[in-house]
């Protein structure tokens, strides 16, 4: 797979972070080195410097060693224990920010003291530990992390289990996990998240089901008969908008997921209402009306406050799949307004005005990109597409201001890659993959930071995946360190 | 189908140049630098660079009409291609080198290799053991699998015990969060015992972000606690080893 | 819209046929002859009797005649028309059913229509719900400048969600892209056009 680096002379970059041209015979020198496969080599270079120098370049695939001592456990409780730890030894796989050390010294047992002396042997860098407290019919986990490089305790937390065999446990693990996560890096986990999704089901109908971000816990969540499409999550994970055919016209819906109970966005003209997007206010509703008398658009609803139709942008082109910036000053959308047959992302502000490209469009390459989705982290937006007029599909990304730079996810022949949506920790993307004939056949996770894919669902007819944002609020923390 | 056409002139090797030249400004800066403060060694300079080899084999290379407009990055396949089927297998996530095999609780050691560098990756710079390195104390971290590592030494090479001091400082390199495409330079000496005094330490050259100095600081100090450097080796000259030491933190795929 | 003129004339054409068939409007089936009063060797009755056995007979071949013209004029009203690959302009080999259809459409005034767009499985979900709007709007279009009201019509689109035909291949595709012709109001209130 790794083959050596074709380098091109010195020169041929325009990089901006390159330094002056003085340098140039130093580049020589080193430009060599980076086109070896073999070993690195020493290079003797005419000059003194009376020491080392040294640089040590960290990449975002860095994963350091991670261990979790066995969860400790009241007697007769072991099994929730051990139950707990492979869940969370699981989610810290997935994380891709770790790599998980599996063998452990045979003297560590659960619950042990934590010997940092002990850890740092084994190669580890962090440790988790966790112990489940039983008092009367509350049972709690409770969990640490510990630098066991710098010898010290990074963050504690304590979490309520709920019975073990309802998806509440698994998705109180997750949340431990996710805490644990973000002691050790200081960034956000996904674990405790849900994945929402288009099923394809008898009769040529969809219904929306729901899974968990480990590929647990799969379920219907809609009973229309219909055709229920783009599903949404709002910002507190409570509620899905989506598209639903069930009154012979496509309009938008809200679910509620605590009591179950849905309604609908009024359609006060005609026109199909689709492809529903919350903003950041988890309030306003951005949607795109089409074929409606030969205009079409997108458009904001207040469903909080149930009034409010606002025409975000309207002509006889088609808009379509509205996302919003985490900070809600602006949404990518995508278009056809270049020409029919190559749409294109675009962004504008989120009160509608002048819109900027933001795929690659070349007037005679016909690109075609759909389905954009702005990240958490708000720097990047995915979306995907095809470059050319034939080919598959691939999942993109752009860097909001750089969009002439993109980042393909997913290798030219796996086939087509279609309907990206972040999760939480705006590095993983949810998407579905297929042949191209017919629906997709899977669900997969693809890390965009090491490339690193693995399968979510499969075997089913799966369109318009939307990553919940994180649901670990939703679990009842006991408390927070 | 071949529908992707790629720069030929892809920039994802940009910023490795860009390292590259930049570290090598910094070499030169600390040189002239080194020059003008401390006694003149009578060294001869070596520089050492390994680097992953960050780009694959790209399936299909295609000429583009106009090669400095578009630009389009292919996955890395050093992770591994997705799997072509969906296999629900217990999930094993790629860089996840097999763990440390059983260790024992005794510390043995093992082959001094310096710094793990991630397998597909270029192969740890052993070129020319020293005679006298010393048998290492403890085992190689074997942290981080994805670390680019770039050395430059004088009078002879030390690979070993310069991937001793690499590993150290990786194992305690905790990246500040959101922190990216910056890098910090340290100066400090490594004594005998393979300790650092704090006062020692001096920033060289800052990041700008105040966070990434003071991790940086903060793993230095890390290094030289715990015996996690070893002593220096006996044919390095003088009481200590004098250092300059680079933090850098790659940007978005960069 | 290509052809205004054409249509112009077509329109008027249509119009005096419409009002023509108003004029003849098929009467009522004539009420079964009552039995005759007695069974006697009466020739005026019995010829009677076979006058109104005939124009019965005639009324009923006159009405199933009718009938059949209705169920003509329903499939056409509902015939698919097809489009090319991502493109929602009318094709021309599309055009005679369509005009067919405006002069039903004419002749039916108080048939609504449902225009259903449809699209083939290739492309974006999402861009497919807006291509078979578009191909709605397209046939909308024509009707509207053919002289129909648009308000006798509402459009929709299904995208790629519900294929014709259930395979992966150019014929299959070139079947689902589509539109439908729904009768949502006046579904018993078909009239044949006028004759010419």
């Amino acid at each position: 797979m790794i083959g050596p680096r074709i380098s091109p002379g010195p020169g041929s970059h325009s990089s901006p972070r390159r330094a002056a041209g003085a340098l140039a015979a130093f580049v020589a020198v080193a430009l060599p080195l980076l086109s070896l496969a073999a070993p690195a080599k020493a290079q003797v270079v005419e000059d003194r410097f009376p020491g080392v120098s040294l640089e040590l370049i960290s990449e975002g695939t860095r994963a350091l060693p991670f261990a979790i001592q066995p969860f400790a456990a009241p007697p007769g409780r072991e099994d929730l224990a051990q139950r707990a730890e492979n869940i969370a030894a699981r989610n810290l796989r997935y994380s891709n920010r770790f790599q998980v050390l599996d063998s452990l010294p045979s003297s560590i047992t659960r619950g042990s003291e934590v010997d940092y002396a002990l850890w740092d042997q084994v190669g580890a860098a962090f440790l988790l530990t966790g112990r489940i407290e039983v008092s009367g019919n509350r049972v709690e986990l409770v969990t640490e992390v510990h630098d066991v490089i710098y010898r010290e305790r990074r963050g504690q937390g304590r979490f309520a289990l709920p019975g073990v065999d309802t998806p509440e446990f698994r998705m109180a693990v997750h949340a431990a996990s996710d805490a644990a996560v973000e002691w050790a890096t200081g960034e956000p986990g996904m674990a405790a998240s849900r994945i929402v999704f288009s099923r394809l089901g008898e009769g040529g109908n969809r219904e929306l089901w729901v899974v968990d971000s480990d590929g647990e816990n799969l379920r219907r969540l809609t009973n229309h008969g219909n055709l229920a499409l783009t599903p949404a999550w709002s910002p507190d994970g409570r509620r899905i908008a989506f598209t639903s055919f069930v009154s012979g016209l496509p309009r938008i819906y809200e679910l509620d997921l605590a009591t179950n109970r849905e309604r609908q966005v009024p359609a006060p003209r005609s026109g199909d209402y689709i492809t529903p997007a919350y903003a950041p206010d988890g309030q306003t509703l951005a949607f795109a009306i089409t074929g409606s008398s030969g205009r079409s658009g997108l458009y904001t609803y207040n469903i909080g406050r149930e009034c409010c139709f606002t025409t975000l942008i309207e002509s006889r082109n088609e808009d379509l799949s509205p996302t919003f910036s985490p900070d809600g000053r602006r949404i990518a959308f995508m278009s056809n307004r270049l020409g029919v047959g190559a749409p294109q992302i675009y962004l504008m502000p989120a009160g509608g005005g002048q819109a900027e490209i933001l795929s690659p469009y070349r007037f005679d390459r016909r690109g075609y990109y759909s389905s954009p989705d702005w990240s958490p982290r708000g720097d990047r937006v995915a979306y995907y597409g095809r470059i050319d007029r034939i080919g598959w599909h691939q999942i993109l990304i752009s860097e909001v201001g750089r969009g002439n730079r993109i980042l393909q996810l997913t290798p030219n022949q796996s086939g087509n890659n279609e309907d990206p949506s972040w999760a939480p920790d705006g590095r993983h993307l949810v998407f579905t993959n297929g042949s191209g004939r017919g629906g997709a056949t899977s669900l997969r996770i693809v890390d965009a930071v090491t490339g690193n894919t693995r399968t979510l669902v499969s075997g089913m007819d799966v369109k318009y995946p939307d990553w919940s944002p994180s649901l670990a609020r939703l679990v009842t923390a006991v408390d927070d360190r | 189908m071949t529908g992707w056409n790629r720069n030929p002139n892809r920039p994802d090797r940009g910023p490795v140049v860009a390292s590259v030249t930049l570290h090598v400004a910094v070499i030169v800066g600390a040189l002239v630098l080194h020059h003008l403060t401390f006694a003149p060694a009578e060294f001869v300079a070596y520089e050492i660079n390994i680097v992953s080899m960050a780009d694959p084999d790209l399936p299909e290379e295609i000429a583009l009409p106009d090669p400095d407009e578009l630009v389009v990055e292919i996955p890395d396949p050093d992770p591994p291609a997705p799997e072509p089927e969906p296999e629900p297998a217990p999930p094993q996530p790629r860089p996840d080198p097999v763990p440390p095999p059983q260790p024992a609780p005794t510390r043995e050691p093992p082959p001094p290799d310096p710094p793990r560098v991630d397998p597909p990756r270029q192969p740890p710079p052993a070129q020319r053991p020293p005679p006298s390195d010393p048998p290492p104390e403890r085992p190689e971290t074997p942290a981080n699998v994805d670390i680019n590592v770039r050395m430059a030494g004088l009078q002879r090479d030390y690979p070993a015990y310069y991937g001793r001091i690499l590993a150290a400082m990786s194992a305690c390199w905790r990246s500040p969060p959101g922190v990216e495409g910056v890098s910090s330079t340290l100066r400090f000496e490594i004594e005998r015992d393979g300790t650092i005094r704090a006062r020692s330490i001096e920033p060289f050259r800052r990041s700008g972000n105040g966070v990434f100095d003071l991790r940086a600081v903060q793993a230095v100090e890390c290094a030289g606690e715990n015996q996690r450097i070893p002593p220096l080796p006996d044919d390095i000259p003088g009481d200590r080893l004098p250092v300059q030491f680079t933090f850098t933190t790659t940007g978005f795929r960069e | 819209m290509h052809f205004p003129r054409l249509f112009m004339v077509a329109a008027v054409i249509s119009a005096v046929s419409v009002s023509a068939c108003r004029r003849d409007a098929p009467e009522p089936p004539a009420p079964p002859p009552p039995p005759p009063a007695q069974a006697g060797p009466d020739m005026d009755s019995l010829r009677a009797y076979q006058d109104s056995v005939a124009r019965a007979q005639e009324a009923a071949r006159a009405e199933a005649e009718r009938q059949r013209r209705v169920e003509a004029a329903r499939a056409t009203l509902t015939a698919m028309v097809n489009f090319d690959y991502d493109d929602s302009s009318i094709r021309s080999d599309m055009e005679p059913i369509l005009r067919q259809k405006v002069e039903i459409l004419r002749a039916s005034p108080n048939v609504r229509l449902r225009l259903e767009g449809h699209t083939d499985e290739r492309g974006s979900g999402e861009y497919n719900l807006a291509l078979g709007s578009r191909r709605a709007q397209s046939v909308l279009n024509f009707f509207r400048d053919s002289g129909i009201s648009e308000n006798r019509f509402e459009t929709t689109s299904y995208g790629e969600e519900r294929p014709l035909v259930n395979r992966s291949d150019e014929a299959a595709w070139a079947q689902n892209r589509r539109v439908e012709f729904a009768i949502i109001a006046g579904n018993d209130q078909i009239n044949p056009p006028g004759q010419d």
